[in-house]
């Protein structure tokens, strides 16, 4: 599977759920198993947070302690760019000396050159396209649902996996799911998405609002 | 805190109990303390098992007083393991207890002749020592509810499992937590075979009808400590990811970095990390009952532990450290919170340490004896151990025994003791601390105080390639000192970032004993700690060959990075030049 093809809307499937009450720690695993996000990349770091989560440079140097893309720690947001097929991951605050090692611009980052991110000079072109996140520690719960609201886009085995171990807690909490568009009523929803998510072929894109903080369409 | 107990285990027809003074040893405490009496009266060459080894346990200067954090104790002795001065510690009630009663330290001396077993109780009234075969080769849960029994709820218990009883060089000391269970252990170096090879199983304390410990100035000491509390709430890892998720939240993050040894350190990525993350088991606990922020000593304000329900929601076992899920999950392949957690619990009811046993089991797998990822398989090697079986007892002895038994060439070890969970190739600079500390493969022995504040050293270029060695040391000294007071070294991250914290600290150690501490007296200190330290080792035959990693370090790539580590054995020689 490409994934880049893929998100080009090829196999893309909607799914829009309306839930009762939060359920954003239910998606707690997969995020940090990792998700795709469809933005601009090409931009830095610190432009792409802004995006995706709709936060403020305030938020992201006070909470947003450590980051990693491909694996490698960031330290300066400003001149790393996020590219086609990155992974970024983000993390609060970390104990420990390998914790406040991973921080960026830690004291202790001698201890760690050896996979601090250094950016090449060669400039990169500002387009649409996917690319993973993952989400750690304190930051699920402060920015998951900001995220979960935009929107992500997942595996349908990752969301096939969820639902199994899930699915009668989640049942309970629909309200009404779209589906490509098309509102599903909650006794229907289950047998759409099922339809979807056990083929593998298709990618799901996932969008969650909660009933009473949500939109007139929630 | 003006006493020793001393227990002479050789005296006949029965051990003898002397209390001292501190006559050599004032003004020390916790590691300090413990590895004084075990660099002047132990002699660098006995067999750690002989009866001129000591077993010394120390509560540090701050414990047993009003002080938060301040309920660590230290094990001092010669180690099984590593062959040179040790210094385990951990949390629990016993540090505090033992404080309040007045004493600095219990040293246990000479040996037994025969294989009787003793119990020791302390109290306002005196020490008592008995013989008391009936807990023979009990794990550490049995034992301490057979105290309870005797001595009530209100007790602190120091123990030691079938392992320890076994003499094996993979085995702990347990000490109670707040709900007088077994599961905070002074895990590395082999510390529960020189209990169990003194014959005392259990050291039980009772603090009733004592007080908290009087500063000299009340007044300053209570701002002091009100400060300190202020600062380890503030800051976002000690007032919230320990709180939240406990060690083991830093699973996803040296994943994710590569630095997660995975296979006995052949990747450096495990694929079910999110499966036994920190933010995974935090939520697990909630959901089945259990308890996913909790102190394991009063005073604890951090409460980084937790407890951890099995799925019928019933106690399994305390919320199992960072150190424990990578040790028995990742490096082994597994990703079944559940079947770590029961690894934990025989750990902790066996007694023994859950880094070393992890690794060994790792080396097993390496070995072919049973395959990576095999959960029940790793269960039942553990419980080899506490049938005392000839396989139980290579994979109680530790990794690099069950190496050279098995014949695998790919060890993690440094002076015969495993490595812990952040790779060497990812993270030079812990790679450093692990070659050079005394203590053998130790991730806490350099763990983090403010470089900065206590300006170790001078200032350290962190732009210069040589940074990491120079840190290394200064976290070393720091970390030596920092040791000595009881502190949890849980409080170095806020102290790392936060120079009014660290000067509450010490305020509240000037304001106790009424000195005038400054920063550079606790240098001082952490580095006397680390001469004495690195001159045992040095009699008892160390040489600069001894503080290297293990070769494959140097030569085999680690995926995905494909990092080495790339240290030199030059470098790592200047670690100690000061």
């Amino acid at each position: 599977m490409n994934i880049q093809e893929d998100c080009a809307e090829k196999r893309i499937i909607k799914i829009k759920l309306c839930t009762k009450k939060d359920i954003t720690p239910l998606f707690f695993i997969v995020l940090q198993e990792g998700v795709f996000v469809k933005t601009q990349v090409g931009q830095s770091v610190r432009t792409v947070l802004k995006d995706i989560f709709n936060i403020n440079d305030e938020l992201i140097e006070k909470r947003i302690s450590t980051i990693l893309l491909d694996g490698k720690v960031v330290d300066d947001i400003d001149s790393v760019i996020i590219k086609e097929n990155s992974s970024l991951s983000i993390s609060g605050a970390m104990p420990g000396l390998a914790g406040a090692t991973m921080r960026r611009h830690s004291k202790y980052e001698t201890f760690r050159t050896a996979i601090t991110y250094i950016e090449k000079k060669d400039p990169y072109p500002v387009k649409t396209c996917c690319f993973a996140i993952k989400i750690f520690n304190i930051l699920l719960v402060e920015l998951a649902k900001k995220l979960l609201k935009q929107g992500i886009i997942l595996h349908a085995y990752q969301l096939r996996q969820l639902f199994s171990e899930k699915k009668d807690r989640l049942k309970d909490y629909i309200n009404y799911a779209y589906i490509n568009e098309t509102k599903v009523k909650p006794s229907d929803s289950w047998g759409f998405m099922e339809k979807y998510i056990n083929d593998d072929r298709y990618l799901i894109y996932l969008n969650i609002k909660t009933s009473g903080e949500e939109e007139d369409d929630c | 805190m003006d006493k020793i107990i001393r227990i002479n285990m050789s005296k006949e027809p029965a051990p003898e109990i002397k209390i001292t003074d501190m006559k050599g040893y004032e003004g020390l405490g916790g590691r300090g303390l413990t590895s004084a009496i075990v660099f002047k009266e132990v002699p660098p060459l006995c067999h750690p098992l002989s009866s001129e080894n000591k077993l010394v346990i120390a509560p540090g200067l701050l414990s047993g007083t009003m002080a938060a954090m301040s309920g660590r104790i230290s094990v001092g002795y010669k180690s099984p393991l590593t062959g040179g001065i040790k210094e385990a510690n951990a949390g629990g009630q016993p540090s505090q207890m033992l404080a309040r009663l007045g004493y600095a330290a219990i040293v246990i001396e000479g040996k037994l002749k025969g294989e009787d077993l003793y119990r020791v109780f302390i109290n306002k009234d005196g020490v008592k020592i008995e013989k008391d075969n009936s807990l023979k080769m009990l794990g550490n849960y049995e034992t301490v509810e057979r105290m309870k029994r005797e001595y009530g709820q209100k007790i602190s218990c120091i123990s030691i499992g079938p392992a320890g009883e076994m003499r094996l060089a993979g085995s702990s000391i347990a000490c109670t937590n707040t709900e007088l269970r077994p599961t905070r252990h002074a895990g590395r170096g082999g510390v529960g075979a020189v209990m169990g090879s003194k014959g005392v199983k259990v050291i039980v304390i009772d603090d009733e009808g004592t007080n908290m410990r009087e500063p000299k100035d009340r007044e300053r000491f209570r701002q002091a400590n009100a400060k300190f509390i202020e600062g380890l709430r503030r800051h976002p890892v000690t007032g919230e990811a320990l709180p939240a998720y406990g060690t083991n939240v830093l699973t996803n993050i040296l994943n994710e970095a590569g630095g997660y040894p995975t296979y006995n350190f052949r990747e450096g990525r495990f694929t079910g990390a999110a499966k036994i993350s920190g933010e995974t088991e935090a939520a697990l606990e909630t959901e089945r009952g259990g308890v996913a922020t909790h102190g394991c000593h009063r005073g604890c304000v951090i409460r980084c532990s937790g407890i951890f329900h099995d799925k019928d929601g019933r106690y399994l076992t305390k919320q199992p450290e960072y150190e424990t899920v990578w040790a028995h999950g990742g490096n082994c392949g597994i990703d079944d919170i559940d079947k770590i957690a029961m690894l934990d619990f025989l750990d902790d009811d066996i007694g023994l340490d859950t880094i070393e046993m992890g690794v060994t089991v790792g080396v097993a797998m390496e070995a072919g004896l049973i395959k990576f990822g095999d959960a029940d398989g790793a269960i039942e090697l553990i419980k080899e151990v506490k049938k005392g079986t000839p396989l139980g007892r290579i994979i109680g002895s530790g990794a690099l025994v069950t190496g050279r038994i098995f014949g695998v060439d790919k060890v993690p070890v440094v002076k015969g003791q495993a490595l812990p969970a952040y790779d060497p190739r990812a993270v030079h600079g812990i790679g450093v601390t692990y070659a050079t500390s005394p203590m053998g493969a130790d991730h806490t022995a350099g763990y983090a105080v403010a470089t900065n504040i206590l300006k170790v050293g001078g200032f350290v270029d962190p732009l210069k390639p040589e940074g990491q060695i120079e840190l290394s040391r200064n976290l070393q000294i720091a970390t030596a000192a920092i040791d000595s007071t009881g502190m949890c070294l849980f409080i170095a991250f806020a102290v790392l970032d936060q120079p009014e914290t660290f000067e509450a600290l010490l305020e509240m150690l000037n304001a106790f004993y009424g000195l005038k501490l400054t920063g550079d007296d606790v240098v001082n200190l952490g580095k006397n700690i680390l001469t004495m330290e690195r001159t045992f080792n040095r009699l008892a035959g160390f040489t600069k060959e001894q503080d290297r990693l293990p070769n494959f370090f140097k030569k085999e790539p680690l995926p995905p990075h494909n990092v080495t580590f790339n240290v030199t054995n030059e470098e790592l020689d200047q670690v100690f030049n000061w």
